[in-house]
């Protein structure tokens, strides 16, 4: 069994102080690849990022041939993400996502919204995808989480 | 459930002095240092997927001091 010890980190500076589940992985798209600060999120369904941030890896969103093969597979190409604080219009297209070495293909929800950096995350990891992969122990207490790469049970 | 807890080289932390030189922007770091940083994340990761080719490279956001997140 092996399992990874990562720290809380805080965020944002100064005196509102809160600690969030952050990650480093990499995110890939043809030959573009680089490292993001990822934001592990239980409360989410989904695996969300920016268009901006995938028109800069190579994904041309207007592509035709990419909503075809989107739709083929039974998704909406453009689609409508609600959450709890509105909502936005997303395009949907796979990207390798690379955790350690394990390299994931993932569908992620590309927000049409611009990326704000005063608060937002460039990928918010989802339950349909980093959740999928480990089982995941929140510790606030300790001010740490866990990925465990095998499944923990009873 | 001490034993084969590991430290991962994918942990992520900023520093403090990143976050307060660098508050509300983009940031892109090769190598750990930062070669790129602005309020446009587009331009932002351009520039770093540029300078950084064949290098480590690392993209992140800095909130700003009042920022709320409810995601």
């Amino acid at each position: 069994m092996t399992v990874f010890s990562f720290g809380y980190q805080l965020y944002p500076p100064g005196e509102t102080e809160k600690y969030r589940p952050m990650i480093k992985v990499g995110l890939c798209y043809r030959e573009s690849t680089a490292g993001f600060q990822a934001l592990v999120d239980s409360g989410s369904d989904i695996t969300i990022s920016f268009v901006e941030v995938g028109n800069a890896l190579g994904i041309d969103f207007s592509d035709t041939r990419l909503a075809s093969e989107i739709e083929g597979r039974g998704m909406k190409f453009l689609d409508r993400i609600e959450g709890l604080t509105g909502s936005c219009e997303a395009y949907t297209a796979p990207a390798k996502v690379v955790f350690n070495g394990r390299e994931e293909t993932v569908v992620i929800k590309w927000l049409k919204q611009r990326l704000d950096p005063r608060n937002d995350f460039p990928i918010i990891l989802g339950q349909d995808s980093i959740f999928s992969l480990y089982d995941i122990h929140f510790s606030r207490r300790q001010k740490k989480f866990f990925l465990n790469t095998e499944i923990l049970s009873k | 459930m001490k034993s084969g807890i590991k430290e991962n080289s994918m942990s992520f932390n900023l520093g403090p002095e990143l976050m307060k030189r660098y508050e509300g922007k983009c940031i892109g770091l090769k190598n750990g240092k930062v070669v790129a940083s602005g309020k446009n994340a587009g331009k932002v990761l351009r520039e770093l997927l540029t300078k950084g080719k064949g290098d480590e490279i690392t993209f992140a956001c800095v909130p700003s001091r009042n920022a709320v997140m409810v995601k």
